[in-house]
C-alpha cells in the first residue's frame, strides 16, 4: 500500500511539473529576470540659464540683451525613464512595450523602464531663486537616461499645492507667460509673452530630455531630481525687433505670425531647452 | 515505475525542445531589393492606393536622380543578439533609373531558417563600385562628400510655372536595427526552410519634403526649397543651409506663409539641437530616417 500510495505522489508531481513547464512563456524556460527596486524620491524644476543659475539678466545669440521681470509656465506631467531597452520577452512584447516608432520620425527611442512620474500639473515661478518641489514620487531604482515633460494649458482644475492661486492667475489660462526688457544697440523692447501651444500631435509634450541621474531611494540617497527650464534657450532665437503689436501698457507682444513667436515655440518644445540633474539637499 | 520514467523523459523532452527547437529546421535563402515605390516612378503627386500624396504649396516634382548606398545588412538571433550573417556591400543604386523604382540589393543563402532580426546601413560609397546604376560621376560626388543619399530632379510650380531644379546630397550614414516587418508587423523576418523569402528596403522619398518630423499633421511642401534657389534656380544642399526654420524666407524675402497667409512652420519635433534649426538638417534628420522595411515596416536608427 505504502508503495502505491507513494508512485501516485510520484505521478502526480510530475504530472503537474509538465503542466506548469508545457504552459510556462517560452522565455521564461530559458531565462531569469529580475525587477527594479521599488523606492521614492523627490522631484523639483526650476527655471535657469546655460550654466544652471536662476535667472537675472542674459545675452541672446541675435545680440539682445534680455531681462526678465516675471515668468511663469505650466509644467507636468513628467516622466522619467531608464532609456535602456526593454527586456526582450518576443515580437509581439517589442509592438506593445516600450519601443514606440511611428511614421515620419516620431520617437525613435526606446525610453525603457519609467523610473518616476509626476502626475500633477503645476505652475511654476520660473524666477525663484531655488528649485519648486514637485513632490516626492513612488519608483524604480535605476539610472535616469531621460525626461519627458508635458506642456499643456492650466484648464481651470484646482492646482496642486507647492502652486499658489497667485501664480495660477499670472498665466490668465496659457501655458507660459513671460515679461521683461530687450535691448540691442539704442532700440529697448519692453515685451510681454502669453503662449499658447498648439494642440497639434505632439507639440505640447518635450520628449527625450537628457539626463544621467542615479535614482535610489531618499533614505539612501538623500537629494531630488530637479528638471531645469532653460529660460536664456527659450528665448536664443527671439529677433525682438519683429515686434510690433504692444498691449495697452507699451509692451510689445508675441503675436501669432511674428517670428518672435515661431522662434519661441520651437525653443519650448525643443529638448535642449531643458536639462535633468541632481541635487544635493 | 513505467508510467513514471515516461512522464520524466516528456518533462525532459518539453525542456529541450523549449531551448533548441528551432534549430534543427534547416536553410533558406534571403533576397533584398530596394525599392522607392510610386514616388520615385511618378513624382509628386502619386497615387497609392486610394490616396494622392501631392505638395500643399502647388508644386509638382519629378525625380531623374535617387542614389543610395545601402550596406551592412544584418541577421542577428533574436534570444542571443550574436551574428548570424552580415552581407557588407555597400551597393550604390540610382533607384530612379529604375523603371519600377527598385533594384537588386543582395542575395544571401545558408540562413538557418528561423526568425532572425533584420537591420541595414545607408553608408557612404568609398570607391567606386564594379557596377552601378548610378554614373561613376555621382558616385565620385557621393564620396568626395561622405553623402549616402543624392537626390536630384525638377520641380515646377502648377500656377506660376516657375521651375527649379534640385540637386541635394546627404551625409546620411546611419544603421537601421530591429526593423519591424511590415509584411506581418512581427520583428525581423522568418527564413523558411528550402526557399527563397523576399523582402525590400523601402527607401521613402516622402519623408524629404514633409513638414514635420513629429507624428500627425504632416503637409508635404516645396516652397521653402524652391525660395533658395537663388538665380540660377538650382537648389543644392548648400542653399537649404541659408533657410532659417525659425525665420522662413519665400523667394522675395518676404516671411513665407501658406494660402491662408499664415506664416509656414516646420516641425522639428523638438529633435534638432538649436545650431541645426535651417532647412538643410531638418531634411537631412528626415532622410536619416527615411526607409521602411517590407513596406511600411519601421526599424530603430542610430547615426553611424
Amino acid at each position: 500500500m505504502m508503495r502505491i500510495s507513494a508512485l501516485r505522489r510520484t505521478k502526480k508531481l510530475l504530472a503537474s511539473a509538465t503542466l506548469l513547464l508545457a504552459f510556462l512563456p517560452q522565455p521564461f524556460s530559458c531565462s531569469v529576470e529580475t525587477a527594479g527596486k521599488a523606492i521614492r524620491f523627490r522631484t523639483a524644476v526650476q527655471g535657469a540659464i546655460g550654466d544652471g543659475q536662476s535667472v537675472t539678466a542674459f545675452e541672446t545669440s541675435r545680440g539682445w540683451t534680455v531681462e526678465l521681470e516675471s515668468a511663469h509656465s505650466v509644467f507636468g506631467p513628467v516622466y522619467f525613464y531608464g532609456g535602456e531597452p526593454m527586456a526582450r520577452t518576443g515580437p509581439l512584447m517589442h509592438l506593445f512595450g516600450g519601443v514606440a516608432m511611428a511614421c515620419p520620425t516620431h520617437a525613435q527611442y526606446d525610453y525603457g523602464a519609467v523610473l518616476g512620474e509626476v502626475i500633477e500639473q503645476y505652475v511654476i515661478d520660473l524666477l525663484a531663486d531655488a528649485p519648486t518641489s514637485t513632490g516626492e514620487v513612488q519608483g524604480e531604482a535605476g539610472t535616469c537616461h531621460t525626461a519627458e515633460l508635458h506642456l499643456h494649458p492650466p484648464g481651470d482644475q484646482q492646482l496642486p499645492a507647492g502652486s499658489s492661486q497667485a501664480e495660477f492667475a499670472k498665466l490668465d489660462g496659457y501655458s507660459i507667460v513671460i515679461e521683461g526688457t530687450a535691448t540691442r544697440d539704442a532700440s529697448t523692447i519692453p515685451f510681454r509673452v502669453a503662449l499658447d501651444i498648439p494642440d497639434e500631435g505632439t507639440m505640447r509634450i518635450v520628449q527625450n530630455i537628457a539626463g544621467e541621474v542615479e535614482l535610489d531611494d531618499e533614505s539612501v540617497r538623500p537629494g531630488r531630481i530637479v528638471v531645469q527650464i532653460l529660460l536664456d534657450a527659450w528665448l536664443d532665437k527671439v529677433d525682438f525687433s519683429t515686434l510690433t503689436e504692444t498691449d495697452g501698457d507699451g509692451n510689445y507682444l508675441f503675436s501669432d505670425d511674428t517670428q518672435a513667436r515661431t522662434a519661441l515655440l520651437q525653443a519650448v518644445r525643443n529638448r535642449y531647452s531643458y536639462r535633468v540633474d541632481w541635487r544635493e539637499p | 515505475m513505467k508510467y513514471s520514467t515516461s512522464l520524466l523523459i516528456c518533462v525532459l523532452g518539453l525542456l529541450l525542445l523549449s531551448c533548441v527547437g528551432e534549430d534543427t529546421a534547416g536553410e533558406g535563402s534571403f533576397a533584398l531589393e530596394v525599392s522607392g515605390g510610386a514616388a520615385l516612378r511618378d513624382g509628386f503627386p502619386y497615387k497609392e492606393g486610394d490616396v494622392t500624396y501631392a505638395f500643399v504649396d502647388g508644386w509638382e516634382l519629378e525625380f531623374d536622380k535617387y542614389i543610395i548606398a545601402v550596406g551592412d545588412v544584418r541577421f542577428i538571433e533574436q534570444d542571443s543578439g550574436s551574428e548570424v550573417e552580415i552581407w557588407a556591400g555597400p551597393k550604390v543604386v540610382d533607384l530612379a533609373k529604375s523603371a519600377m523604382g527598385a533594384e537588386d540589393l543582395t542575395t544571401i543563402e545558408g540562413l538557418p531558417a528561423r526568425r532572425l532580426d533584420f537591420g541595414f546601413s545607408f553608408l557612404a560609397p568609398s570607391e567606386l563600385p564594379e557596377a552601378s546604376s548610378a554614373s561613376d560621376e555621382d558616385i565620385q560626388l557621393m564620396i568626395d562628400n561622405e553623402w549616402s543619399l543624392f537626390v536630384a530632379g525638377e520641380a515646377q510650380h502648377a500656377a506660376t510655372s516657375r521651375t527649379v531644379r534640385f540637386e541635394i546630397g546627404l551625409p546620411v550614414a546611419a544603421s537601421y536595427y530591429e526593423c519591424i516587418n511590415g509584411k506581418d508587423t512581427t520583428l525581423g523576418v522568418a527564413i523558411e526552410a528550402n526557399k527563397t523569402t523576399g523582402a525590400f528596403i523601402y527607401a521613402h522619398a516622402i519623408h524629404l519634403f514633409w513638414d514635420t518630423l513629429a507624428s500627425g499633421d504632416e503637409d508635404l511642401r516645396f516652397e521653402a526649397f524652391a525660395a533658395v534657389a537663388g538665380d540660377d534656380d538650382l537648389v543644392t544642399e548648400e542653399e537649404l543651409k541659408t533657410q532659417d526654420l525659425t525665420d522662413l524666407r519665400d523667394a522675395n524675402g518676404d516671411p513665407l506663409v501658406d494660402d491662408e497667409g499664415h506664416p509656414v512652420v516646420y516641425n522639428d519635433g523638438g529633435l534638432l539641437p538649436p545650431s541645426q534649426w535651417t532647412l538643410y538638417h531638418f531634411v537631412r534628420y528626415a532622410a536619416r530616417a527615411s526607409a521602411h522595411f517590407n513596406g511600411i515596416g519601421l526599424c530603430k536608427v542610430k547615426d553611424i
